[in-house]
């Protein structure tokens, strides 16, 4: 397949947004191979310890993969939102399609403190985060949004207030409260 | 949740957090006395909370791409079944282990089976390593041989790096243990050792031969698996200890009992460890036991560096002594002392073979035909077995097995090679007269090409063509071979035909060429284009005309590309080779001689073209560069249909560039064109105002390289250029004056297009050490390897630099782009040159003031492109390789074999140095306008024979 060019990908971003569903598959696979040239930086080169470390300004995939320029200024906002969206779409299904892997046959190769460090990382589950997101949203909207444009979006705390024309400090407080409520939901499966 | 509930447990939660952390409990407390329900649901948050922090502070891109390298023991992270990797779509999972996993996938563009491996992550996460494992796989595909598994691609996909190779169907000898006759296991060894030889001969070694990487196909031929590829996989550079760890305890535990006292000792190791191997792989199969065994792998190993095994023959006296004398030589613990080399193993696994077989045949004729394998079926082989051992029975019969290809495929590999011309410069086109007995051919008497005929062993020429400035070439036999066709220059240019005497020309058809006769002799199939080689072509597409001889009515069979058409014997299609657009390759196709879809043969990244049909019309042969060499291959296909029904195998030519090849009808001579080639940089002095060359041109280099676009460094004191080699092309430098030359590159590697940075410290130039052409720098002493671009689709090519050093231009994607040269990668904006409104385009040079690129379009124009307009100008309808004098107005360029000089503003074209003896390839000024240099190519190419009888 033809990958699209940075300006046409963001054309086909916002007919997603405008509900074009085939959009998402000629983006998808722009995003896979994104994915996996930062896996093999991180295996390559990376401590796992420096992953830890708070999102960029924005999403380094969007810089490499959008026309920036293309995205006028008074659609920043509405862009950022459904940039956002799709990235979890993708990501979701992507992580939907990965093999399970055997936990038992895992758990023989890792000593028990690597395994405890694993477990304890509750965010790679992206499936069972989205289910999560998705009962947070039932309950409380806002923060969802917050959720899906701050972790899948990778915005920064001003770009989802510019999005949601809410104040910084109240996202901060939001997405603080929002973490604690998945973090409880997940951890109790 | 109740949403009234829901909005007082987020109140209080956030009224929590903004307590000091030692009161927040306490305050929880205080504030739900009555309302335990609210409490629990707070106090499970605020304790949520406290053990986030990290929780989804990586954006979920991270996390998924850090999740997946965690996998990283897993090869894939998807399941692969049904999806498609580049352009092949997987069907079945074949196998899986430390080498990665293999499937069996279907090529869809090839249209057949292959398996698929796919690399493991751990492997290929380390770039260099992966880098060199794709340099490797190229040598290892590079390799040709009929005991060999046929290596299709090394590539990489969404992602994923996999090697496709041929699929081979069959047993492997594992699977045949206890179920194998003596001679039938000797019979398969030796050609296990024929393959063993030819990869050696190219400096590979195996390292893991055992049974399980011997197939043995329904037909009797064997196949190696995995050559080379367990060096690949465990790298020599090894990165981490644990990693090391578990490829080498995954491959001691399984091969063992195979490894040589040197393997197994952890000594370096040469070919002669897979000369044991085999030792052992025989010993087992014949005996039922291995020879060097334990408990315990320490055991094992002590067995293997110091206990002798029990001789063969003690298992079984039947067995032949001289059993016994080979697997001694084989299993010598002093490498010194073994077999030193596989095709010595051979001949004498052979010699036993012919032993076995006489004395069967003298004791009981039949006896040899019911020791053929019977776990082998082979229709077709029966009847030829039957005959022959009734008819000849004294004729040693291993021949048969170790060779059993299609009776109808003639091997080349046993002709008789003879030299028919060996007049100075180029003959061309040979075509054999249907008796096979002479030859027609084009040579360049003079410079002006005219048709020769010539007996086969004659020395002597007579010329067909009158002698005058019209050129002709291309001769083909009618079927009756009365007459030949041929294509002239004269008024008007096409297809003429003449009886083979030379008399009686008349013309066929204008504007066609490279004729091929219809079986019935009654038309002409021609291309209104051709070439002599594939790499001189430009892409203007060629139609395929179907013409009737007697009346010259012609039809337009295919519009699209076609070259050189060859009319099958059979009558039903027609093979041509042709461009995929804007692909920059060469491919074979065939096409129904009615029309209609083409039906593809070759499509892949090496050079495939000038297809000619067996005379039997089952295989078409074609001339590739998959080897390495330019030379003919062949495929096994259906007439009717053009489907192909096997893989490509080589056909030996001796000589490192082949092509023009034809049969004699009964196909049991193949004549063809042998061509040795040298390209050389002259110079001459040069005066930019009176724009006059001063003085007589001057080598600067000579010999028998090909020096290939030379460019004088910006101080003027050396050169930089491509010189293509056996299978790579390298960079070299050579001072001013052509001496000391110097390879900033020598590996596997193809190195193409380097072009000095304006400072002269740099190199950039086109490299597809990745596995794809990317764009890579190097210092001026080949230190500081640095890959540019990333990536990439496979076509990037063409750097530039800025005349000011701090931005690149290069082609990518079909377009030119610049990037600029202290961002890495990731921060490229990747600016793009407005689309060229007509054919897309080469820029060759940027303007000294940097606001101009100058450059060639596909359909040979110069075209000149503008910074500030951003608008691009036809200059001038014919010329090559443009480069800007210093005023960045005037310009030397290429046409018809001469150097000129042109600016933009008259666009007038002024000769500067008149047409030379050899051709001219690339041309170029030094900083200061007083040198122009330039590429000379000389080509010597002469007539050759192959002759089966």
């Amino acid at each position: 397949m033809d990958e699209p060019g940075a300006h046409e990908l963001t054309e086909l971003l916002l007919a997603w947004g405008d509900g074009d569903e085939a959009a998402l598959a000629r983006i998808a696979p722009l995003v896979h191979a994104e994915l996996y040239r930062l896996a093999k930086r991180y295996m390559s080169r990376e401590r796992p310890d420096h992953l830890l470390q708070t999102s960029a300004l924005i999403n380094e995939a969007y810089v490499r993969l959008i026309d920036w320029k293309a995205v006028r200024w008074q659609n920043r906002a509405h862009f950022f939102g459904v940039a956002a969206q799709m990235m979890r779409r993708i990501l979701v299904d992507f992580a939907r399609r990965r093999p399970r892997v055997d936990k038992d046959a895992e758990a023989l190769q890792i000593s028990l403190d690597e395994a405890m460090t694993i477990s304890a990382e509750k965010d790679g589950d992206l499936l069972a985060l989205d289910d999560a997101l998705k009962s947070l949203a039932e309950l409380d909207e806002r923060k969802s949004r917050i959720v899906e444009l701050r972790f899948f979006g990778g915005l920064s705390v001003d770009e989802t207030a510019e999005v949601l024309k809410i104040a910084p400090i109240t996202v901060i407080r939001e997405w603080n409260k929002a973490k604690a409520w998945l973090y409880r939901e997940l951890s109790s499966n | 949740m109740d949403p009234d509930l829901w909005k007082k447990v987020d109140a209080l939660f956030e009224e929590a957090l903004a307590q000091p952390l030692d009161k927040r409990e306490a305050f929880v407390s205080e504030a739900t006395k009555d309302n335990a329900e609210l409490r629990d649901e707070v106090l499970s948050l605020l304790k949520a909370q406290e053990q986030a922090s990290n929780f989804m502070e990586r954006s979920a891109m991270k996390v998924a791409a850090a999740r997946l390298a965690e996998d990283s023991n897993l090869t894939t992270s998807f399941s692969l079944l049904d999806k498609e990797i580049a352009n092949y779509k997987i069907e079945k999972l074949l196998g899986a282990g430390g080498m990665g996993e293999v499937y069996l996938a279907h090529d869809t563009k090839l249209k057949r089976l292959v398996a698929l491996k796919i690399l493991p992550w751990h492997f290929v996460a380390d770039t260099e390593r992966a880098s060199r494992f794709r340099v490797e796989a190229r040598a290892l595909s590079s390799l040709n041989h009929p005991n060999l598994i046929t290596i299709y691609e090394v590539g990489e996909a969404d992602g994923l790096h996999f090697i496709a190779t041929e699929f081979v169907e069959g047993q492997n000898l594992s699977s045949l243990r206890g179920k194998l006759t003596l001679r039938e296991l000797l019979a398969i060894a030796a050609q296990v050792a024929e393959a063993l030889s030819a990869a050696h001969q190219a400096g590979i070694v195996h390292r893991d031969i055992k049974p399980d990487n011997v197939m043995v196909r329904p037909d009797g031929y064997v196949k190696v698996l995995d050559f080379g590829l367990v060096k690949l996989t465990q790298g020599t550079s090894v990165r981490t200890s644990q990693e090391m760890a578990k490829t080498q305890l995954g491959v001691a535990m399984g091969t063992l009992a195979y490894m040589s006292p040197e393997q197994a000792a952890g000594e370096p190791i040469d070919h002669r460890t897979d000369i044991w191997s085999l030792g052992v792989v025989i010993y087992e199969l014949v005996t039922g036991r291995k020879p060097f065994t334990g408990k315990t792998r320490q055991e094992t190993v002590h067995a293997i560096l110091s206990t002798e095994p029990e001789p063969a023959t003690s298992s079984d006296e039947t067995l032949p002594s001289e059993l016994d004398q080979i697997l001694t030589k084989a299993l010598e613990k002093d490498r010194e002392l073994r077999y030193q080399t596989a095709s010595d193993f051979r001949a004498d696994i052979r010699r036993l073979l012919r032993m076995i077989d006489s004395s069967a045949t003298a004791s009981n004729p039949r006896a040899i035909t019911s020791s053929f394998p019977n776990f082998i079926q082979r229709t077709w082989f029966w009847p030829v077995a039957v005959v022959v051992v009734l008819i000849l029975a004294a004729i040693p019969l291993g021949w048969y097995l170790t060779r059993a290809k299609p009776a109808l495929a003639p091997d080349w590999s046993r002709a008789v090679h003879l030299q028919l011309t060996n007049q100075p410069g180029t003959e061309f086109f040979p075509a054999l007269a249907p008796d096979g007995k002479s030859f027609v051919y084009a040579a360049a008497e003079n410079g002006n090409w005219d048709l020769f005929e010539q007996r086969v062993g004659g020395k002597n020429a007579t010329r067909l063509t009158p002698n005058t400035p019209s050129e002709e070439t291309e001769p083909a036999f009618s079927p009756d071979g009365e007459r030949i066709a041929f294509r002239s220059n004269r008024e008007p240019l096409g297809i003429y035909v003449m009886e083979r005497t030379g008399e009686n020309t008349r013309l066929v058809v204008a504007g066609c060429r490279h004729p091929s006769w219809s079986p019935d002799g009654k038309e002409i199939a021609c291309s209104t284009r051709s070439q002599s080689a594939p790499t001189i072509r430009n892409s203007r597409p060629s139609a395929l005309w179907i013409v009737d001889v007697a009346t010259g009515a012609k039809r337009v069979l295919y519009e699209n590309d076609a070259m050189q058409p060859a009319w099958s014997p059979g009558g039903n299609r027609i093979a041509f080779w042709y461009m995929p657009p804007s692909s920059g390759r060469s491919e074979v196709a065939t096409i129904s001689k009615s029309g209609g879809e083409i039906e593809v043969v070759a499509n892949d990244a090496p050079t495939n073209w000038n297809p000619v049909w067996s005379p039997d019309g089952k295989f078409l042969y074609y001339v590739s560069d998959r080897s390495g060499n330019m030379g003919f291959w062949r495929v096994l296909i259906d007439e009717q249909t053009g489907k192909v029904l096997g893989d490509p195998e080589a056909v030996v030519t001796p000589s490192a560039f082949s092509r023009h090849l034809h049969f004699s009808r009964d196909g049991r001579r193949l004549i063809y064109v042998q061509t040795e080639q040298e390209q050389n940089i002259q110079g001459v002095k040069f005066d930019p105002k009176r724009e006059k060359t001063v003085g007589d041109p001057f080598w600067i280099t000579r010999g028998d390289q090909q020096i290939n676009r030379p460019e004088l460094s910006p101080d003027g004191t050396h050169f930089v250029m491509r010189v293509p080699r056996r299978a790579q092309d390298d960079i070299v430098i050579i001072q001013r004056d052509g001496t000391n030359w110097r390879d900033l590159t020598n590996d596997r590697p193809f190195d193409r297009y380097p072009r000095w940075s304006p400072d002269g410290k740099k190199i950039a130039f086109t490299s597809d050490r990745t596995g794809r052409y990317e764009i890579w720098t190097m210092d001026a002493d080949g230190a500081n390897l640095r890959q540019l671009s990333y990536d990439s689709p496979g076509d990037t090519s063409f750097p530039l630099w800025s005349p000011d050093g701090q931005r690149m231009l290069f082609r990518r994607r079909g377009v030119n782009v610049i990037v600029e040269l202290n961002k890495d990668w990731a921060s490229q904006t990747l600016e793009q040159l407005p689309v060229e409104p007509e054919n897309p385009m080469v820029m060759w040079d940027w303007s000294p003031d940097g606001e101009k690129l100058i450059g060639t379009d596909s359909a040979g124009h110069v075209v000149c492109y503008s910074f500030e307009t951003k608008q691009y100008e036809k200059i001038l309808d014919n010329g090559s390789y443009p480069m800007w004098l210093a005023d960045g107005v005037r310009f030397l360029y290429l046409a018809d074999d001469k150097i000129y000089l042109s600016d933009i503003v008259t666009k007038r074209a002024r000769e500067i140095l008149p047409s030379q003896e050899m051709r001219l390839r690339s041309v170029g000024i030094s900083r200061d306008g007083q040198l122009i240099y330039y590429s000379l190519y000389s080509g010597e190419s002469d007539i050759w024979l192959l002759d089966l009888q």
